[in-house]
């Protein structure tokens, strides 16, 4: 419970930090090379009415949970851990629609709001106990825990395991 | 249908030529039903197989479709044609900048790591190493993963170097584009193979999967027409079943019979509604009645106590078979009690056994049968007051007959003239006829009401027929028949039997036959049967005429009462039609036989087979006396008649003869006579004002007058057997019925012979013989006799039992010599029974022997009282 306040707290801060509108359209703006996610809250209009940048330490204190799965792209168990994007989307308080998330390789997938589940995609950011450079797929990898679940083992769910994640759009 | 009905009539056909109808019809309806056994199991086999087959394929189309759900693939040619994505867009940013703008320099960093990363994960991952194992892809994944593992080491040096060497960069990875081009192009060869692999596999199983279904839906199709046919088969048999059970329900609703269905426990479990009705019982709604309170038997110890019918006596009675039994009692539930018929059977009803009962309530047919009852003993008394009548008619013309006959009798005396004499004779003739009408006429009544009599005596056969014969002759040439008899060469054959009835019948026959003969021949022949050599007892007659004779249609009742033939060929036969009756009568009463044979036209015969044992020839015959004898013995004689015609005919034929007559109108009166003087003989009628006969007669005797021991001769218009007894204790020594003529008066009144007609208790002795013996004797002489005679006979009495034992020819010898001691002494009746006795016993019948020896001690007894008192009266 005391994590939980300190959290929100945290991104209540964040929230009501100055931002640069979304008018700018380069990926990569600042050369705050500590951002490893950025959040975008477009609205019904298309325009971007709030950023969120977050930065590996903001990540690390939410809710950390962890997921031991094969995965079709790796060799052998493995273990990764993150934070929960239903968790994230809660502590944004956000009323979301879709959920599109894009890759620095330029891979974008789109996920309605609805399909985020606690059981759902964890946003892991370290494998194996390690951090993800961004050869090894990283920094941010979407997984879902495959071996629990065959729902989990779709084309659909492969499409939306995205790696080198580093932006997110929240449309609502 | 692999089995239609082509099937059918192929095998019917092969049947029929195989064997016979019968067995052909048998064999086939066993070759349809193993036939429609074995469709059946075939089509449920091939049924299940399809089931297992196809639930199999379904199972394993529901893994792969279970499988499909998730996937181990990646989209990798996808994945692969990014590759080349990327390593375009990190020539872009090698080519690109010439400057060193740090920014660019990490774009450059950037899409290099991207590029790493993805060749890292087709490297590594396991999809893409499961897909692209045993292809050539793995050398070029190599080859470009070598190069890019070389590039690592420039991308990560600073950026002055990094600008320095990009060049080489550039030409790496540009060295790039072949390898991964036939990566590309292995991949999608892969894909393709997994994709058409896949196809194959779809696209078999869903073609087994079709085939089996259609399998299984043909197999499923058949059981379907099979079980269709079945059904109809069933269907049809239910409904006759159905018809033939409300057949059934609807005859045993219909009876009128109440049918009770009993379980083991007595129980009434089912009944219809004829038994609803008798028993008032209401089907349902009701707690169960059981037998024992419906059904009650009647005990037979006459007290009608009625006892409740158990469940367990009722099984019993019908254990082996259908019972049927009468004498039970129903109760319903109003308490109404009615007499009931029952039969009951046991059957099985699903398991355990149960009684059916039928039952029939009896009370009208009881009534009936109660009412048939009393209609026939009101007939039968009828037909007796009928009888009664008839007899005293009889009764009533006799006693005017006997007047005409007796004055005949006494006219022929008076000197007649010759024409006055003939016409005598014709009243005479026709009074015998009409005598001899009423008395037919009293002997059949009498034969109807089981009246008639026989007098058993010893008489010569011989002398019966040749007397029948001469009697007959002048009547049978009136007609112009012959009448002649033929028998076997025997000198006076006597026989046992009674005499009247034997010349009755015989006359009767002898007259049929010349009645219906004209201008014929008529024979009688007579024949022991058995031959000379082994006589029988019975002797046959037959009558043989070659008159109109007898239609076969007509034989069989000629014998019947009041039959009488008419022919229209001869109008002009007269009688009664009771002749043949009443010979029938009397040869049944002697326990012979009769029958006749004929030809239409050519004649008759009639026989009759009588049994007459012959007699031994020791016995006395009172020979026929001569007028002249008889009327030498001059008596004094009371008649005690009423009628005054009777008492006159009666007087004149005894005075003719030269007896004295004295005459008496009633019982008192010749009561009185009797006591004042001493008659030799007394006529008594019977019916009489006053008192009758009977009791003047035990008068006479008891009142110790004169005429105590006087013979009394009763005279009677109609005798009854009933009298008999009443006229043996009243003391009468003859009885007689009227009229009387002069022939039989005469033997009347020669001695104690018996009287012609009707019988009488045979006197014991014959004192005759006795008085001949005692005038002949010295009375030492008749005393030693006597004593002799006693103890013989004592001797003979005590000793019968050892003496059925000692043999035949002994006892019979034994019963010889006492029966000609007896004879000396005429102890008639003690002789008689003795022979007879002796005859029965030689012939081995010791039976009927002993039915005559039963009475001997008491005929012994009276014997010898009567001599007794006889000798002191002497």
């Amino acid at each position: 419970m005391v994590i939980f306040w300190k959290s929100f707290l945290f991104l209540i801060v964040l929230a009501i930090s100055p931002v640069a509108h979304a008018k700018d359209t380069t990926l990569i703006k600042a050369p705050d090379a500590a951002v490893l996610l950025t959040i975008d809250m477009q609205e019904k209009d298309c325009s971007i009415s709030e950023q969120i940048r977050l930065t590996l330490e903001d990540l690390k204190e939410l809710p950390v949970d962890e997921i031991n799965t094969t995965t079709i792209w790796t060799e052998g168990t493995q273990t990764f851990r993150g934070v929960r994007l239903s968790t994230l989307l809660t502590m944004l308080d956000r009323e979301a629609v879709d959920l599109e998330l894009i890759a620095i390789n330029g891979y974008r997938v789109t996920i309605p709001a609805a399909d985020i589940t606690p059981e759902g995609p964890l946003l892991a950011y370290q494998r194996n106990g390690k951090a993800m450079s961004a050869r090894q797929n990283g920094p941010l990898w979407m997984v879902y825990d495959y071996d629990s679940n065959p729902a989990f083992r779709t084309e659909t769910i492969y499409s939306r395991s995205i790696w080198q994640l580093d932006r997110i759009t929240i449309s609502r | 249908m692999a089995t239609g009905p082509d099937n059918d009539f192929t095998l019917a056909t092969a049947c029929k030529v195989a064997t016979g109808p019968v067995a052909m019809s048998l064999r086939k309806i066993m070759k349809y039903l193993f036939r429609r056994r074995v469709q059946l199991a075939l089509y449920s086999g091939i049924s299940l197989a399809c089931l297992v087959a196809t639930a199999i394929l379904t199972a394993q189309v529901f893994l792969k479709l279970d499988e499909y759900k998730s996937t181990n693939r990646d989209n990798m040619p996808w994945t692969i044609t990014q590759l080349q994505v990327d390593q375009l867009k990190l020539i872009n940013a090698i080519v690109g900048p010439d400057t060193l703008d740090p920014e660019k320099l990490q774009i450059l960093r950037q899409r290099f790591d991207i590029l790493y990363s993805r060749t890292q994960t087709i490297k590594n991952g396991e999809s893409y190493k499961l897909a692209l194992a045993d292809t050539a892809a793995g050398t070029e994944l190599s080859e470009i993963s070598e190069t890019l593992d070389r590039m690592v080491t420039i991308i990560d040096a600073d950026d002055a170097s990094l600008i320095r060497q990009r060049q080489l960069l550039l030409d790496a990875t540009t060295g790039l584009t072949d390898p991964i081009r036939r990566l590309s192009a292995a991949g999608i060869m892969v894909n393709a193979r997994l994709a058409e692999v896949e196809r194959s596999f779809i696209t078999s199983k869903l073609v087994n999967l079709s085939v089996l279904s259609l399998l299984m839906l043909l197999a499923l199709l058949s059981l379907m027409i099979l079980l269709w046919r079945l059904y109809h088969l069933y269907r049809k048999r239910a409904f006759q079943n159905r018809i033939t059970l409300n057949r059934l329900a609807t005859i045993l609703n219909t009876s009128q019979d109440a049918i009770l269905v009993v379980d083991a426990t007595g129980k009434i479990i089912d009944t219809n509604g004829a038994a609803e009705t008798m028993f008032a019982l209401l089907r349902a709604a009701e707690t169960p009645v059981s037998i024992s309170q419906v059904l009650f038997s009647r005990s037979d110890d006459g007290t009608n106590r009625l006892t409740p019918l158990s469940a367990q006596k009722l099984n019993l009675s019908c254990a082996n078979g259908p019972n049927r039994s009468t004498n039970l009692i129903a109760r319903n539930k109003t308490g109404l009690e009615f007499p009931v018929e029952l039969s009951a059977n046991k059957a099985a009803r699903s398991g355990d056994e149960v009684c059916v009962c039928f039952i029939r309530d009896i009370t009208n047919r009881l009534k009936a049968e109660a009412d048939v009852r009393s209609a026939r003993d009101k007939a039968l008394v009828g037909e007796r007051a009928k009888a009664r009548f008839l007899g005293m008619i009889s009764h009533e013309m006799r006693t005017p007959l006997n007047g005409i006959l007796g004055s005949l009798d006494l006219l022929e005396e008076t000197g007649l003239r010759e024409d006055q004499e003939r016409y005598s004779k014709i009243m005479k003739s026709s009074g015998q006829l009409l005598l001899n009408q009423i008395n037919d006429a009293l002997d059949v009544t009498q034969a109807d009401a089981g009246r008639l009599t026989l007098s058993h005596s010893t008489f010569d056969l011989d002398d019966l027929l040749l007397d029948l014969l001469h009697s007959q002759q002048p009547i049978a040439a009136a007609q112009d028949n012959s009448l002649t008899l033929l028998k076997p060469e025997t000198n006076g054959e006597l026989v046992q039997g009674d005499r009247d009835r034997v010349n009755q019948v015989l006359l009767n026959l002898i007259a049929n036959a010349i009645k219906f003969t004209r201008g014929g021949e008529i024979a009688i022949e007579v024949t022991r049967l058995g031959g000379p050599d082994h006589p029988t007892d019975e002797v046959e007659f037959q009558i043989s005429d070659t008159g109109i004779g007898i239609a076969e249609s007509d034989l069989p009742r000629i014998f019947d009462d009041f039959v009488r033939l008419t022919d229209p060929n001869s109008p002009d036969i007269e009688g009664t039609g009771l002749g043949l009756g009443i010979a029938r009568h009397l040869v049944s009463l002697m326990n012979g036989k009769i029958g006749a044979e004929s030809v239409k036209g050519e004649g008759s015969l009639f026989w009759v087979r009588i049994p007459l044992p012959r007699a031994h020839s020791d016995v006395t015959l009172i020979p026929d006396l001569p007028d002249e004898a008889r009327k030498a013995d001059r008596m004094d004689i009371l008649v005690v008649e009423d009628n005054f015609t009777n008492r006159q005919v009666l007087c004149e034929l005894l005075q003719k003869d030269g007896h004295r007559v004295t005459l008496a109108v009633d019982g008192p009166q010749g009561v009185a006579a009797a006591n004042q003087t001493r008659f030799d003989v007394i006529f008594m009628d019977i019916n009489m004002p006053g008192f009758d006969g009977i009791e003047a007669s035990r008068r006479i005797r008891n009142e110790g007058g004169p005429c105590a021991g006087t013979r009394i001769i009763a005279l009677t218009a109609h005798y009854q057997p009933e009298h008999d007894l009443q006229m043996q204790t009243a003391g009468f020594d003859a009885v007689q019925s009227k009229p009387l003529r002069r022939n039989v008066l005469r033997q009347l009144l020669a001695g104690d012979q018996q009287p012609p007609e009707p019988p009488r208790k045979p006197a014991n002795i014959d004192w005759e013989v006795l008085d001949q013996l005692t005038a002949v004797l010295p009375d030492r002489k008749i005393a030693k006799l006597l004593d002799g005679f006693e103890s013989e006979g004592q001797g003979l009495i005590d000793g019968l039992p050892s003496l059925k034992a000692e043999g035949a020819r002994q006892f019979a010898a034994r019963l010889h010599s006492f029966a000609g001691t007896a004879a000396t002494l005429g102890a008639v009746s003690l002789q008689s029974m003795l022979s007879r006795a002796e005859t029965f016993v030689i012939e081995g019948d010791l039976e009927t022997a002993d039915q005559f020896l039963d009475d001997l001690p008491k005929i012994w007894l009276e014997t010898l009282q009567e001599i007794q008192q006889h000798c002191l009266a002497a």
